[in-house]
């Protein structure tokens, strides 16, 4: 087999250049899926255009009322940023059960939304919070809503010639709280069966907005809007939250694979997402 | 069309031809003949070629070999002192009985001592939080995670 070409811009207008030469080359970030795709004879490169060594893609940067974070940023600079755990404290703790710290070392935020599962550990919190995906190619730069980036299992919306650049966040007004859970079956390294992520600004007990994503359980990190409408507007009580679970069950799609039933999902869905808003629940009250 | 790469592994400094689909465990193994780092499952699950990269733990099977280009690689036979005794990790590991088959052992003390690096008083929960990407399959968790908080108590000690 032939070696392919392997080259490594140290700037985004070296790496878009060399994707312009090199239109069939694989943009590699992090690797951690693409090299296990390599050993399982699932992808083949004739080139690399490894993007880890561009340092402009690197950065969590807080604007005042944004938040801006380059596409190259670790998993575990994700977890570990203090502006992160202020401002999208669920963005953290997504971060902190993706994979294993090995891989979190090494795994992108960017890497991350490209490789489009729908189990994607940062999905729910981004489709949840205000902001741009922006992609940059050889004809300038593109917006993508964070959640319109998700187009279905391993698709998103990037075109040819494009590379991420970089994800900006508007932050959350005062008093929203956030919340990130997964279900799997070891505590490491599994993807999850389902996961769930939620927004919630009370008024004493009363539900000012609430947000809820759900992942793993549709083709696409989906935002469960019939939930949110059940919720909006009313005084939290276990029975309003036992019909959000419900609805949150109903609502999702979630299909029969090796890992789990679409039954048994849902049932994780529902206790997610009643987990999730009493917890939120409770702690707003205090 | 192989290409140059210089690492250094364990203090000392390599100048090799690599493979740009070669990876990183592969390169310490059958080029350097460091074979600390075990092979496992080859596709980050198991822990058992992890390696610290420029102070920081990553799977040694995830790293394509031009990436680690320019970087300072700690393997288990960087953990020696320079006088040569041990690191206390791999005292406590043998005085905690925390190896049987010995396999995951080099993975499970280069990740105990990068979790050090980072967080010397870890609790429990943090040790096993930090170990829970490296199997066991002799299943001697509690072993490990007892040499782990003995560690961390010598080197207190000697602070």
């Amino acid at each position: 087999m032939q070696d392919p070409i392997y080259l490594k811009p140290e700037t985004l207008d070296r790496a878009l250049d060399y994707l312009t030469e090199y239109p069939q080359a694989t943009l590699w970030a992090g690797g951690t899926d693409l090299i296990v795709h390599l050993e399982h004879k699932k992808l083949k490169v004739s080139g690399i255009i490894d993007l880890t060594s561009i340092p402009e893609l690197r950065f969590i940067e807080d604007c005042g009322d944004k938040v801006r974070i380059g596409a190259l940023t670790t998993i575990y600079e994700i977890q570990t940023s203090p502006v992160i755990k202020k401002e999208f404290a669920f963005l953290a703790q997504a971060a902190l059960v993706l994979a294993s710290w090995q891989i979190r070392t090494l795994a992108t935020i960017g890497g991350n939304i490209v490789t489009a599962a729908p189990s994607a550990e940062t999905g729910c919190p981004l489709i949840l919070l205000d902001g741009n995906i922006i992609v940059q190619s050889k004809n300038g730069e593109r917006k993508i809503p964070t959640n319109q980036f998700f187009k279905g299992p391993g698709k998103c919306d990037l075109a040819p010639g494009e590379i991420v650049k970089e994800i900006e966040l508007e932050k959350l007004p005062h008093g929203y709280q956030t919340i990130y859970q997964k279900e799997r079956l070891r505590r490491s390294m599994d993807i999850a069966l389902a996961n769930a992520a939620c927004v919630l600004n009370l008024d004493g007990d009363k539900c000012q907005e609430v947000r809820i994503g759900l992942g793993a359980v549709a083709p696409v990190p989906m935002r469960a809007v019939k939930t949110e409408a059940v919720l909006n507007g009313q005084v939290m009580s276990d029975e309003l939250v036992e019909k959000a679970a419900q609805t949150a069950a109903s609502e999702c799609k979630p299909i029969t694979d090796i890992r789990a039933t679409a039954d048994y999902r849902r049932d994780l869905i529902y206790a997610l997402v009643k987990r999730q808003l009493t917890a939120l629940w409770k702690a707003g009250a205090e | 069309m192989k290409i140059p790469i210089s690492l250094t592994v364990n203090g000392d400094k390599y100048d090799v031809m690599v493979s740009p689909l070669s990876k990183l465990v592969d390169v310490l193994r059958d080029d350097l003949l460091i074979t600390g780092p075990k092979k496992g499952c080859a596709e980050g699950e198991c822990g058992a070629c992890t390696v610290i990269m420029d102070g920081k733990p990553v799977s040694s099977c995830l790293v394509l070999a031009p990436q680690a280009d320019g970087k300072e690689i700690t393997t288990i036979e960087g953990l020696e002192r320079e006088d040569g005794t041990l690191d206390p990790i791999q005292e406590e590991f043998m005085n905690s009985a925390a190896i049987q088959c010995g396999y995951c052992s080099p993975g499970m003390m280069i990740m105990s001592k990068a979790l050090l690096m980072v967080n010397p008083h870890p609790t429990e929960e943090e040790v096993r939080d930090a170990l829970s990407g490296n199997l066991c399959r002799c299943t001697g968790y509690q072993q490990i995670v007892d040499a782990v908080m003995a560690a961390a108590e010598k080197e207190r000690g000697g602070e």
